[in-house]
């Protein structure tokens, strides 16, 4: 672990993705104690400042600290990002492992599955179970986790199917080794490192997207603050004021780029074969 | 000199790499007569390729050339600009690749492939069909007409090789340069293979410098052979006589270890004990000293000259002086 | 794929109770019952399907709730000038991004592949709608270069042009990224391959051997990847569409789940999720033809 580090930060390229994510999670992570004011907190009497001293990025139209709003909006794409991606990975590689390990009639079950939701260009697919369920974060959530997760299904599925023919492998279950020892002993090892590159690369596509749900007002519910809901209201104000728009964009290009580096060095470095320099 | 197609003298070819200057090739000397053809033998990584790509001028670009000359029909071939090369490359002098299956343009039809190398030519379309139909013809592909649309993968290893060969001797070359061209082949098509570029050669009347690895082969088709070694000529002469009375040990050597020579069965095949030296860091004296085993005291420090041991039976070795 | 289309109308006949859905909040006991009736919910759920895929073919989607009309037409209304975006999104794409992709490959590792590498990620991990946002803001609003909203008048070739060229910019901008990476790397692999080094060998000039030969091999690839990428290319339209207030499936989508128009989003998605298979399929297709050692093997 420590040896990927820094062998990340070597590169120029990893070490500016790798500062950029730092930036922003612990900016998010610590926003209840930096953010000068309270998210939600109105102000009419300021509404639509240009930046100053007294309001770093602004205001909006309520008056509300647009800085305050981006820092707290941050730990809504955290929270999605690390929620859905982490119940997606181990539902997926549960999935994967019992669609390569068990009998055929369940993998056909959920591989149909599988490219059932993998036939749906994802936002459609988000809108319309939100027309059905209703708006909100949990929503949200719930939809990135069942799009992502056939796409970790498949690796793990895959890698297993392989081990599953392997001679050795069937020489230990003569032996009555457990399927929980095999699966953990032989399978795992060689589907973490695709899995950590194919998790890394999905982190930023999954707060673009739960910002892009917001932004159409299918996630958070006002006034909770999240990138994408702010950049609503600054389609709204787009004529008065570029602020918000800029404010609620460059944590989401800055956290996208960052995580984008961060995988590009991840990738080179795990898999040298695959190795494109810039 | 001026009955040779081909004259190189004293070529050196360096690579830059990381770990510092790879003396690739070193003072080769090397003469093509006309009409005849020229065997070049040696192992992996005696600098075969190198010493094509330095001839066709296809040199990879962290190659630098320090020093020589390679005279083709009285003209310095190093001293020549990309364009004059390239007028030269496909049309007086042209080359024949190992594998066929990926020297061979993959989406195009070999009609299209076999035209497309006659723009120099002011032909007509159907002229240019019709020399192709010709070529294709005369290295023995039946219908050859009808087999222009076809791609590369629809014919096998051997046509496809013959179809290699119709392509370079299209233009009819003064040179044709033929890099182990059926190492990739078995047995009976290398036979079938060899006497075409037999007759094709009487035919045509070019040269033929022909890179391989297989003692056989050479000793059946080449009039002349040259032993490379390590970037270097070791020996140059007739067949006959570099087969029949070897002047260098490292000839010596290659002979022994040919199975097909060897006449008393044994439970081992004989091998040339050792390795290359590194050409980064070179040793002093003579790059075949470690494997030979004749080493004298000179061979240690100096290297040896290129000297005629009679009838232009050329060696670099300290022995022939002795 | 059929198959999948298949279970994708199956799902859509399970959740919860169908009538009530398709009702929505405005759904009263009555109406529910006469909906029930009506959509034949009462029937065994087998010939439910087989009416719902009956229906299908007939091209009949259901009504819309709130107009009344039939909601087949409506969605076929508004795909044409989604269809157009995204045409014309991939065609500047295209026309950026395989020469930049191009140049970069046969300068590489020059400054300026370099820096062509670093702005080709950054194209592509801005989300579209980011860019769209910026493109409003920057050109429509404050240069006020082209319009913001709308797509033009029906018949007025140069209006709906420039309505158009916004939206395909902020389409296309990632994908312009995409390209030039893909186009790089497979230009790199195919110059490094066996019978280009035959073609220079004959003496055939740079122009030839690299724009005849290699850059039409190295084009293969991106024909698939904007088959497969349609799936992004329809969600980066519905936020286009929706930013810049253009009709077309993605506004439509939005305003009728705003609106709580349920069957016209079925309707809609249907749709899309059809194109996207379509184009998929279609992809794999043309690159079988275009390669002739697949299409000898089919």
């Amino acid at each position: 672990m420590i040896n990927i580090l820094k062998r990340i930060t070597h590169e120029p390229l990893g070490l500016t993705g790798l500062i950029l994510v730092i930036v922003i999670v612990i900016s998010a992570v610590l926003a209840n104690f930096i953010a000068p004011y309270d998210p939600i907190a109105l102000n009419i009497l300021d509404r639509l400042q240009s930046p100053s001293a007294n309001h770093l990025l602004g205001t909006d139209q309520l008056g509300r600290d647009l800085f305050s709003r981006v820092l707290y909006g941050g730990q809504v794409a955290l929270k999605v990002a690390l929620i859905s991606i982490a119940a997606a990975l181990s539902i997926g590689v549960l999935l994967g492992m019992i669609a390569g390990f068990g009998p055929r009639w369940l993998d056909n079950i959920i591989m149909m599955f599988f490219d059932t939701i993998r036939s749906f260009p994802t936002v459609m697919f988000a809108l319309a179970t939100v027309a059905l369920v209703g708006p909100s974060l949990e929503t949200v959530i719930a939809v990135i986790i069942v799009t992502s997760i056939p796409n970790y299904g498949r690796v793990v599925r895959t890698q297993t199917l392989s081990i599953k023919t392997n001679e050795f492998i069937m020489a230990e279950r003569v032996m009555g080794v457990s399927t929980l020892r095999i699966l953990g002993v032989h399978v795992l090892p060689n589907v973490i490192g695709p899995l950590i590159i194919l998790a890394s690369m999905d982190i930023p596509t999954v707060i673009a997207l739960e910002a892009g749900l917001s932004f159409l007002g299918m996630g958070v519910k006002p006034p909770t603050p999240s990138w994408g809901s702010i950049l609503n209201d600054g389609y709204t104000l787009i004529r008065n004021t570029p602020w918000p728009i800029i404010a609620g964009s460059i944590p989401l290009v800055l956290i996208t780029l960052g995580f984008t580096f961060l995988g590009e060095s991840l990738r080179d470095l795990i898999d040298p074969k695959l190795r494109k320099s810039l | 000199m001026s009955n040779n197609v081909l004259t190189i003298r004293d070529l050196s070819v360096h690579y830059h790499t990381d770990r510092g200057e790879l003396k690739a090739m070193r003072h080769i000397n090397l003469d093509v007569p006309r009409g005849s053809i020229v065997g070049v033998v040696g192992e992996s990584g005696c600098g075969k390729s190198t010493l094509i790509a330095s001839i066709i001028r296809l040199l990879a670009e962290n190659a630098t050339i320090p020093n020589g000359a390679i005279d083709f029909e009285s003209r310095d071939l190093l001293k020549l600009s990309e364009d004059e090369m390239r007028a030269i490359r496909g049309d007086h002098m042209s080359i024949v690749f190992q594998d066929p299956m990926s020297t061979l343009n993959p989406v195009l039809s070999i009609g299209r492939q076999m035209t497309d190398i006659q723009y120099r030519d002011k032909k007509s379309q159907a002229e240019k069909i019709q020399r192709s139909v010709d070529m294709l013809a005369s290295v023995g592909i039946p219908d050859p007409a009808s087999r222009l649309k076809q791609f590369p993968h629809e014919f096998s290893g051997g046509m496809q090789q013959r179809i290699s060969i119709a392509m370079a001797l299209q233009a009819e070359p003064s040179l044709l340069i033929a890099d182990e061209p059926t190492t990739a082949l078995d047995a009976t098509l290398e036979v079938q293979i060899i006497h075409l570029l037999k007759a094709l050669q009487k035919d045509i009347g070019c040269s033929i410098l022909f890179i391989s690895h297989h003692l056989g082969v050479i000793a059946e088709l080449c009039d002349y052979v040259v032993v490379m070694y390590a970037g270097e000529v070791v020996e140059e002469g007739t067949a006959r006589d570099v087969f029949h009375r070897p002047a260098h040990p490292y000839t010596e050597k290659l002979l022994q270890c040919d199975p097909a020579g060897i006449a008393t069965k044994s439970r081992s095949l004989p091998t040339i004990p050792g390795e290359i030296p590194d050409l980064v860091a070179m040793p002093p004296g003579c790059i075949f000293k470690n494997r030979c085993g004749l080493v004298m005291t000179q061979c240690d420090t100096v290297v040896p000259q290129w000297t005629d041991s009679g009838n232009g039976h050329f060696v670099s070795c300290h022995r022939t002086h002795s | 794929m059929l198959a999948v289309t298949l279970l994708f109308c199956m799902i859509h006949l399970v959740p919860g109770d169908p009538a009530r859905i398709l009702l929505g909040p405005r759904a009263t006991p009555e109406l529910i019952a006469s909906m029930s009736a009506r959509m034949g919910l009462d029937l065994p759920l087998p010939v439910q399907i087989f009416r719902f895929f009956g229906n299908l073919f007939r091209g009949d989607l259901g009504m819309d709730v709130i107009t009344n009309r039939p909601v087949a037409d409506i969605v076929f209304n508004q795909l044409p000038y989604t269809l157009w975006l995204i045409f014309t999104a991939i065609i500047f794409a295209a026309l950026i991004g395989i020469p930049l992709g191009c140049y970069s490959a046969l300068h590489r590792n020059t400054l300026a592949d370099r820096i062509s590498g670093i702005l080709s990620v950054t194209c592509i991990t801005a989300p579209a709608f980011v860019v769209a946002l910026y493109s409003l803001l920057i050109f429509a609003v404050t240069l006020k270069w082209f319009p913001a909203v709308g797509a033009g008048e029906k018949g007025n070739f140069w209006d709906q042009a420039s309505h158009l060229v916004l939206p395909a910019f902020a389409i296309g901008l990632s994908w312009i990224g995409y390209l030039a990476r893909l186009v790089r790397a497979s230009m790199l692999e195919v110059m490094g391959e066996n019978h280009i080094r035959t073609a220079r060998a004959y003496g055939l000039s740079e122009r030839t051997v690299v724009y005849r030969y290699a850059l039409k091999l190295a084009v293969l690839p991106t024909v698939t990847v904007i088959g497969v990428g349609m799936g992004f290319l329809l969600s980066a339209a519905l936020f286009t569409e929706i930013v810049f207030a253009r009709p077309g499936i993605g506004k439509l989508i939005f305003d009728s789940i705003t609106t709580r128009n349920y069957p016209v989003v079925m309707g809609s998605v249907l749709i899309s999720t059809i194109l996207f298979v379509i184009s998929t399929t279609l992809s794999d297709l043309i690159n079988a033809w275009l390669d002739p050692r697949i299409r000898a093997s089919l």
